[in-house]
């Protein structure tokens, strides 16, 4: 499977380097950064265009060595391969070693890798690879079962440690490890909690494409439910969608059919975590599991039917002869009054080389940028039922072609609501079962925002 | 306290001079871990000179203390193949481990033992190894498990003599779940590189296997979908079982497990007749199980999407999927542009053109100038897939070539052939040409189709009057063309015919414009009048028929198809090549007949919608893989296909059909991969 493993910074020096199998040398890290970090770095040095860094496949193969690479932040994570090996399993890998990496570094999976805390941590960062791969093949990438073999702590206030292990001694250390115990891996039953609470967090992401007119030519969610437990011992936990949800996976078409005129929810092909049991699922559509310890994201989903679109956007753009253009755009909000968008950012694109420039909007702030070629417009705040219009006189060098030459990049939206969930989706129930049988106290949060959200022009 | 400032290069000598220190104090555990943590260091930057080390370090091992000890094996385990003599010392230390209380200790030590390849740590590792792999603790168990491939990798012979994989097949029946997928794991890593060896699960088992995917975490998982790739279904009921069995794990977040799942699915789909018709939710299932992954990291849906394309060149009829879903987004890496493109290329029908054709006219504006010449050339590819469409495309072409984009023109006059009703409005547009390519092109096309002759020799003749000026493939364009046009057109051609020929024979200092000049004024000069017949000779040499088109993707030979749906979600999946192409030591995946084997369906070309694609032509149309594929192919027919049903002569038809050279090679590993499988087989009965 997977022969060796290194982590680059942005320059291509190694931060982590790890050989896991017979067939390559430590030095072969030496042929990934010419091949790939040098080349990309020298690229996107002498040509400005973004788009450069992209130009490049995921793969590299050369002879019958593969090096299979993602880019997190700005360090590089690099697997290398012999022959023709499982790809999806190693980047599947490389991506849930990354968020591995920060919970472990920073205590929570939403900051981003860099190259210091890396090095701050090397050593547990170092151990930590001996454990999640055997012989190139990755074996678990769960908590509860590395705090049990991982010795060294990282820096961050996050503690990887079980009590039990603070005890050095090794020769002390004979009680079983956690797999020993129990059947499941990615939970230890010794867990306890005071206060037993359990976050559930609805998070969507809107992906909306529409032309001039505000006609949608393409709308989908990506939903995810992200869980945060703090529960004792072994808890077998429930999970239900209000009443109008559909679970669907391509699966009963005809009641697709019958539904899809009402106010029904339908959630396509939802993935879950790899602690739901399927087989139940696929029977009666229930949610059944044992969730691991802390945050994981417990199932997502597609949603391409009955969206609440939050913003409608009305873009008109004349052209004035060669070197003028008028923009009128105009944003409507079409959610409760009572809810607040935060940070409401348009993006307008306009032609490069702009010498003058006349905006006025009716409220936020709204500003040139001449460096991406844009007019942000920014709200901090904008409630529902509003609507405000920006208007801006763009002039640009007679003699320029740059005009003519602009392929008009969408206009896009940035935004976040919360307590709004744009596919109508709602959590009805939620039972955790124990055989302590405690209490347990649930918060339910809801937030829809801005995937790729684009108006054409 | 931050290990930061540890990770710097160090020279042995001030190490020893810091390690010594330490162990003068009363408490030296923790300076010792300074100093093996700067080792760590080192390894990573792959200082090779702290080998010197290593007596020293060896006799760390003697602390009571699991991190000192863990420190010292990595760099035991990175150095000691250097020096083999000094590594001896550390095996009574790992014997000592091998007894210990602590699991920990256990593991750490068998892992030891089977990596460093050394003979001493290889006997001491092949001793304790069968006795770790029954040790009550599963860590320990699991990591044994690994340490049997890694000595199989330092030692084949040895292991097969003690029967090492024998211990391997009675722990696939172990009752903790943890251990079946890992032992799966570590045989797969056996078998990939073992050609006496493989896999052979029977029903029962792979039932059993399956009913631990529920407790599983997603690795096992994985190990365990794959495993079921070993099993030949005998009849079609056994098929359709297991791939209602693997049905649930499409819904598993992790990539890896959704298109190990499909890969399975796939497999046992050669075992049933029209598995489409008996499960009817199959396609809608797999189509949307792809797609959702496309909401995972660019890096993931690019290999999604390869395998997609795969899928639909080879499984049409199993997936059902919209074209809207794979409309790019304009972030998208353009390694996934393309892929979709590809996709949105295969899918075109004749419900979901017009849709399809307005995405793809966005395409052609966008900022990405290699992106839009894609866009473009896909026109022309769907202008010849769908023939009902073509008029649509040629339009929009003529839209944009309207738009006067410089680079969309060039592009479109790449296609020639196919748009002879679009000369039209690209001559209004000449003007506006000036890149060399793009004028080289229009020049060619002005050449080659206008039939207006007057207007093309008024064209020429602008175009001509910085000759001398022009770059070098402009000046060889116009040449040619002002040749045809004489050759069609000889009283008004002549004069603008030879003021080119006069001045590229005369007054161009290039030597080959030059000879091209004579050559062609030597032809024209001999040719006429000859029989009577104007210029008979060297209007064959000179107006020639158009060169053939044709794209890489849609010729893809069944058998290879065949074998990279084996090989789902594999780096060969990305290449979409013959896997032996792209890695030549791989070990060749075949469908191992049974009763139960379906004849492979034969898909219906891609455009199978429309009736046909013009056969008057002679641009050997895209796609159909109908045609002249390639010349090992051996396309299968239906005949040699149904004979594979027969166990016996069906094998040998199918190797023939392979390829005869290799016939003795193949027959010779499948003798013994037989043997190896009989040794499963009867280990699987205990």
């Amino acid at each position: 499977m997977i022969s060796a493993l290194f982590i680059y910074d942005n320059k291509g020096d190694i931060l982590v380097s790890k050989l896991y199998k017979e067939g390559v040398k430590r030095n072969i890290s030496d042929v990934f950064r010419i091949q790939v970090i040098t080349l990309t770095n020298s690229q996107s040095k002498s040509s400005a265009s973004t788009s450069n860094n992209y130009n490049k496949s995921p793969v590299l193969t050369l002879g019958s060595t593969s090096f299979i690479y993602i880019k997190s932040n700005k360090l590089w994570i690099c697997a290398v391969t012999r022959s023709n090996q499982d790809c999806s399993v190693v980047f599947e890998f490389l991506y849930k070693l990354e968020s591995l990496l920060k919970v472990v570094l920073f205590g929570n999976s939403s900051f981003k890798l860099n190259d210091e805390a890396l090095i701050n941590n090397f050593v547990t960062v170092n151990e930590l690879l001996d454990e999640v791969i055997e012989f190139g093949y990755p074996t678990s990438l769960d908590l509860a079962n590395l705090k049990q073999n991982v010795t060294t702590s990282p820096e961050s206030t996050f503690n990887l440690k079980l009590p039990s292990l603070t005890k050095r001694k090794s020769s002390a250390l004979s009680i079983p490890t956690v797999s020993t115990r129990s059947k499941v891996t990615w939970r230890d039953d010794t867990i306890k909690y005071r206060r037993n609470e359990i976050f559930l967090n609805v998070d969507e992401k809107l992906n909306i494409l529409m032309n001039t007119d505000g006609q949608i030519l393409r709308a989908y969610i990506d939903g995810t439910i992200n869980m945060k437990t703090h529960l004792t011992g072994m808890p077998n936990c429930k999970f239900g969608f209000g009443d109008n949800s559909i679970l669907l996976n391509s699966f009963n078409e005809d009641k697709y059919d019958e539904d899809s005129n009402g106010n029904s929810v339908i959630l396509e092909d939802s993935k879950f975590h790899q602690c739901v049991e399927l087989t139940k699922f696929d029977q009666d559509r229930s949610i059944h599991f044992i969730p691991p310890d802390g945050e994981f994201q417990l199932m997502n989903y597609h949603c391409r039917s009955n969206i609440n679109l939050p913003f409608q956007v009305y873009p008109q753009i004349t052209e004035i002869g060669n070197s003028k253009l008028n923009y009128k755009i105009r944003v409507k909000s079409l959610y409760s009054s009572k809810l607040p968008a935060t940070n409401l950012v348009l993006k307008i694109p306009v032609p490069s080389g702009v010498i003058n420039s006349n905006i006025t909007n009716s409220s936020g702030k709204s500003k040139l940028s001449l460096e991406d070629n844009l007019i942000i417009w920014k709200f901090n705040k904008y409630f529902g039922e509003q609507e405000h219009i920006l208007t801006a006189e763009i002039e640009l060098p007679s003699s320029s072609s740059s005009l003519f030459n602009w392929v008009k990049p969408p206009i896009t939206l940035d935004f976040k609501i919360e307590m709004f969930s744009s596919s109508g989706l709602t959590v009805k129930f939620l039972k955790v079962q124990e055989k302590a049988n405690y209490k347990t106290v649930k918060w339910v949060k809801y937030c829809t925002q801005a995937g790729s959200y684009e108006v054409r022009f | 306290m931050s290990d930061g400032k540890l990770f710097v290069k160090s020279k042995s000598s001030e190490i020893k001079v810091e390690l010594d220190q330490a162990l003068k104090k009363s408490k030296p555990h923790a300076k010792v871990k300074i100093v093996l943590k700067k080792l760590v260091a080192n390894v990573i930057l792959n200082n090779t000179e702290i080998v010197n080390l290593l007596p020293d370090i060896i006799k760390l091992l003697k602390f009571d203390d699991l991190e000192i000890r863990k420190l010292s094996s990595h760099f035991i385990i990175s150095y000691a193949p250097q020096n083999p003599t000094l590594a001896k010392e550390a095996v009574p230390y790992y014997k000592r481990f091998l007894e210990d209380a602590s699991p920990n200790l256990r593991s750490l030590s068998i892992r030891t033992l089977s990596t460093v390849p050394i003979k001493e740590y290889q006997d001491v590792a092949f001793g304790a190894v069968t006795h770790l792999l029954d040790d009550n603790d599963i860590n320990v168990k699991k990591t044994a498990i690994y340490s049997v491939s890694r000595l199989f990798q330092h030692n084949p012979h040895k292991a097969t003599k003690l029967n090492l994989i024998g211990s391997l097949n009675e722990l696939l029946y172990d009752h903790h779940q943890v251990i079946v997928s890992n032992t799966l794991a570590a045989l797969n890593s056996i078998t990939e590189n073992n050609k006496e060896l493989s896999l052979t699960i029977d029903k029962a088992h792979s039932m059993a296997l399956i009913s631990h995917l529920t407790v599983a975490n997603e690795w096992c998982q994985v190990y365990i979908l794959n495993s079921l790739m070993s099993y030949v279904p005998q009849t079609s009921d056994e098929a359709l079982e297991l791939i209602e069995a693997c049905l649930p794990s499409l819904q598993h977040e992790n990539s890896s497990v959704v298109l190990n799942a499909i890969k399975v699915i796939i497999y046992f789909c050669n075992y049933v007749k029209n598995p489409q018709l008996v499960i009817p939710t199959l396609p809608n299932r797999l189509g949307g199980s792809l797609v959702s992954l496309l909401a995972k990291p660019s890096e993931i849906q690019f290999l999604v999407l390869r395998n997609i394309i795969l899928l639909l060149l080879g499984r049409k009829n199993l997936l059902n999927l919209e074209v809207e879903m794979f409309f790019c987004k304009y972030d998208d890496p353009i390694y996934v542009k393309d892929t979709k493109l590809e996709i949105i290329y295969l899918l075109a029908n004749a419900h979901n053109i017009h849709a399809v054709i307005r995405e793809l006219e966005e395409y052609a504006t966008e900022v990405d100038v290699s992106m839009a010449r894609k866009a473009i050339r896909a026109f022309g590819n769907l202008a010849v897939k769908l023939s009902g469409a073509a008029e649509q495309c040629v339009e929009v072409l003529c839209d944009l070539v309207g738009n006067g984009i410089p680079y969309i023109v060039q592009e479109s006059t790449t296609y020639p052939g196919r748009f002879e009703f679009a000369v039209e409005s690209l001559l209004e547009q000449y003007t506006l040409i000036d890149e060399p390519d793009a004028k080289t092109s229009f020049i060619w096309i002005v050449g080659q189709y206008c039939n207006d002759h007057e207007r093309s020799l008024k064209i020429l003749d602008d175009l001509s009057t910085n000759f001398k000026e022009e770059p070098v493939e402009v000046q060889y364009s116009l040449l040619t063309a002002v040749t045809k046009l004489y050759l069609k057109y000889p009283t008004g051609g002549e004069a603008l015919m030879l003021k080119v020929l006069k001045w590229a024979t005369e007054e161009v200092d290039n030597p080959d414009i030059r000879d091209r000049a004579y050559i062609y004024w030597r032809l024209l000069s001999s040719g006429s009048g000859s029989n009577g017949d104007f210029q008979e000779e060297s209007k064959q040499i000179i107006l020639n028929p158009n060169p053939s088109i044709s794209s890489e993707n849609d010729n893809i030979d069944p058998k290879i198809l065949e074998e990279l749906e084996l090989n789902i979600g594999s780096l060969a999946s990305i290449y979409l090549k013959p896997v032996q192409h792209v890695f030549r030591l791989s070990k060749r995946k075949v469908l191992v007949p049974s009763p139960a084997l379906q004849p492979r369906p034969i898909q219906a070309s891609v455009s199978e919608e429309d009736d046909v694609i013009d056969n008057n032509s002679h641009t050997p149309v895209i796609a159909p893989r109908v045609s002249n594929s390639n010349h090992t192919a051996a396309t299968r027919n239906p005949s040699t296909l149904s004979s594979r049903n027969s166990i016996i002569s069906g094998q040998k038809s199918f190797d023939s059909a392979s390829s005869g050279t290799d016939d003795k090679r193949e027959g010779f590993t499948k003798r013994l991969s037989r043997r190896a499988s009989l040794i499963t087989n009867k280990l699987s009965k205990t």
